[in-house]
């Protein structure tokens, strides 16, 4: 998110009356742009094409940033030298205190332990109308794989499915129905219910 | 039907609402005939747990009649059994509720996303005690749906009154389970913070099970119900005394080898410290007032166990992770698995081992909601419970 915020801000800061047209204006729209393209192709939650090693983005940003540094101290007027300079300056700063890691990438394969055995998990798994009622808004790509969970505690279930469906399935194995809150009454809601319930004081016009 | 409704904090209405209805085959629709405001209901009426709606139907500490039962509860309940429910909404089925920890159940939750987002991992559903647990309709109300009622209802024997029976759904049951927590084998000292319902049941429970009690509150006449009611050998007012001194004092130096905290997230306290977490409960930068939980924690014997019974909900300051490592306490702590023990209270009941009977020093009507929840919130009059009997006076 910030890579792209940065690189916009750069292009957006080359466009400035003062900026436009000289050379720290070319240098500014010059990283702007680069940074937005090797941005949308890192391999990062955000990236668009993933393929550039998050290792390798931070090397671009530093050579950047090292770059227009650079360029900045080679001018000798006082915008086309210092604006360069700092920009440099600052995206190397940012560089040298991120981590090298990267923010790790939310699993995509999920499990969940069902007290059945594999056999009932498995006819389940593979019904439709099971399907159908546990993964209602049909996400469930039918690509999972059972093991036994050790201590006699049932079928282990690792799919690449949703939070919710997994949950789901496991009620109906188990419970034999799915629960919920329907059916319990409920008294007049607040107009900020709907939209942000956990932050519906009730102080919305109550009469 | 008339309930109970969360209006938001501090503010409650007795409001007309839709009857519930049987919408999954374990589910029974009870008519109630008594339910109480319990101490953690306060934490939702005051405001301290954010998932509450407006609207929300207030209440998990009730019995009543069953007027409907879906076709899966069938082989367990009909028609006009009268019963007493767990809070605890939980399937019976899954790993937790076959080893006895209902309030653990992977099941009973349909909102388990939000809780697994703040605490890792879902407990059950709750009966009206926000959308963290469920968003269930509670018990403040004429009628109620119990999912899983084959699990969470159980029958009471004839001869036990509604003010013994009632109090069987959770006060008397986390009380119980608390000096289950402290595994107690006849002889020890146990501190218990807190003589309200929990705190009480707490002290009896202890007492029956052979240990001398400590009471430690601020109100005289729940002191006195300490003592010439539940069982407890000596009192504390914590405003009057230094509680740890006091309580090395009481045990020859060695200090209490178990200590209950019956008070949860609100806990008052005298002083800078109580001041200080009053403040940063107010702006948020902390959930929980945990200065009974500091107190039990400098207080207990070295390889002491400390019980939590009361409700916390996210996260607190200052907690004394030192004291707790080197004296190497045992920290044991959970919602009550009610399931657990329903049937085993009512036995001790019938044997009049244990009688709640005198919580009950409050009788209101739905219609007086505010009023009650303000009398039990400001222990007016007394107060220990309030008791709503909706399906009585409908009757």
């Amino acid at each position: 998110m910030l890579d792209y915020l940065t690189g916009t801000t750069l292009v957006a800061v080359s466009r400035v009356p003062r900026i436009r047209g000289r050379f720290a204006g070319r240098a500014l729209l010059t990283a702007g742009a680069t940074h937005l393209v090797y941005s949308l192709v890192t391999d990062y939650e955000l990236g668009a094409l993933r393929k550039l090693p998050y290792r390798v983005h931070l090397v671009l940003d530093a050579v950047g940033a090292g770059a227009l540094a650079l360029a900045g101290a080679t001018r000798s007027d006082a915008i086309d030298r210092f604006v360069p300079m700092g920009v440099g300056l600052y995206e190397l700063g940012a560089v040298l205190l991120s981590d090298p890691h990267g923010t790790p990438r939310a699993v995509e394969r999920r499990a969940v332990t069902v007290e059945r055995s594999e056999e009932e998990v498995r006819a389940f798994l593979q019904d439709p109308a099971s399907v159908r009622t546990f993964s209602p808004e049909g996400a469930w790509s039918g690509d999972f794989e059972l093991r036994a969970a050790p201590g006699g505690r049932g079928t282990e279930i690792h799919a690449s499915a949703s939070p919710g469906d997994l949950r789901r399935a496991k009620q109906l194995l188990e419970a034999g129905e799915l629960a919920t809150a329907e059916g319990g009454a409920a008294g007049r809601r607040g107009v900020l219910s709907a939209l942000l319930p956990t932050l519906d004081t009730g102080a919305d016009g109550d009469s | 039907m008339k309930a109970v409704t969360w209006a938001g904090p501090n503010r409650v209405t007795c409001e007309e609402t839709p009857d519930p209805s049987i919408v999954n085959p374990r589910d029974a629709i009870l008519k109630v005939t008594a339910t109480t405001i319990c101490g953690s209901d306060l934490h939702l009426y005051d405001g301290y747990v954010p998932a509450m709606q407006r609207g929300d139907i207030l209440g998990h500490e009730f019995m009543g009649e069953v007027v409907e039962v879906g076709t899966g509860a069938a082989s367990s309940l009909a028609t006009g059994d009268r019963v007493v429910v767990s809070p605890m909404i939980s399937c019976g089925n899954c790993y937790f509720c076959r080893h006895e920890l209902y309030s653990m159940c992977d099941n009973g939750n349909p909102d388990a996303a939000l809780p697994e987002a703040v605490w890792g991992y879902s407990p059950c559903g709750i009966f009206g005690y926000s959308h963290l647990t469920g968003g269930y309709a509670g018990s403040h109300a004429e009628y109620v749906r119990v999912p899983y009622a084959d699990t969470g209802a159980v029958k009471v024997p004839e001869g036990i009154p509604d003010t013994q029976a009632l109090f069987c759904s959770d006060a008397l049951a986390t009380g119980y389970f608390g000096a289950e927590l402290c595994d107690l084998v006849g002889g020890e000292v146990v501190a218990v913070w807190g003589a309200g319902a929990v705190g009480l049941s707490a002290i009896s429970s202890c007492a029956l099970r052979g240990a001398r009690v400590v009471a430690i509150d601020r109100i005289p006449e729940r002191l006195r119900l300490a003592v010439e009611r539940a069982g407890a050998s000596d009192t504390l007012d914590f405003t009057n005394v230094d509680v740890v001194e006091a309580l090395k004092e009481l045990t020859g130096g060695r200090g209490p080898d178990a200590c209950v905290d019956a008070v949860g997230m609100e806990a008052h306290a005298p002083g800078v410290q109580g001041a200080y977490d009053r403040v940063k409960q107010a702006v948020r930068m902390e959930s929980d007032r945990p200065y009974v939980l500091r107190e039990a924690i400098q207080a207990c014997r070295k390889g002491g166990t400390i019980a939590m019974l009361g409700v916390y909900g996210g996260f607190v300051d200052k907690f004394p992770i030192g004291a707790l490592m080197n004296k190497g306490l045992q920290l044991r702590t959970g919602q009550v698995h009610a399931q657990r023990y329903i049937r085993r209270l009512l036995e001790h009941i019938e044997r009049g081992e244990l009688d709640p009977s005198y919580y009950a020093t409050h009788a209101m009507d739905l219609a007086d909601a505010q009023e009650a929840y303000q009398t039990f919130k400001q222990k007016r009059d007394d107060c220990v419970r309030v008791v709503f009997q909706p399906g009585a006076a409908a009757a």
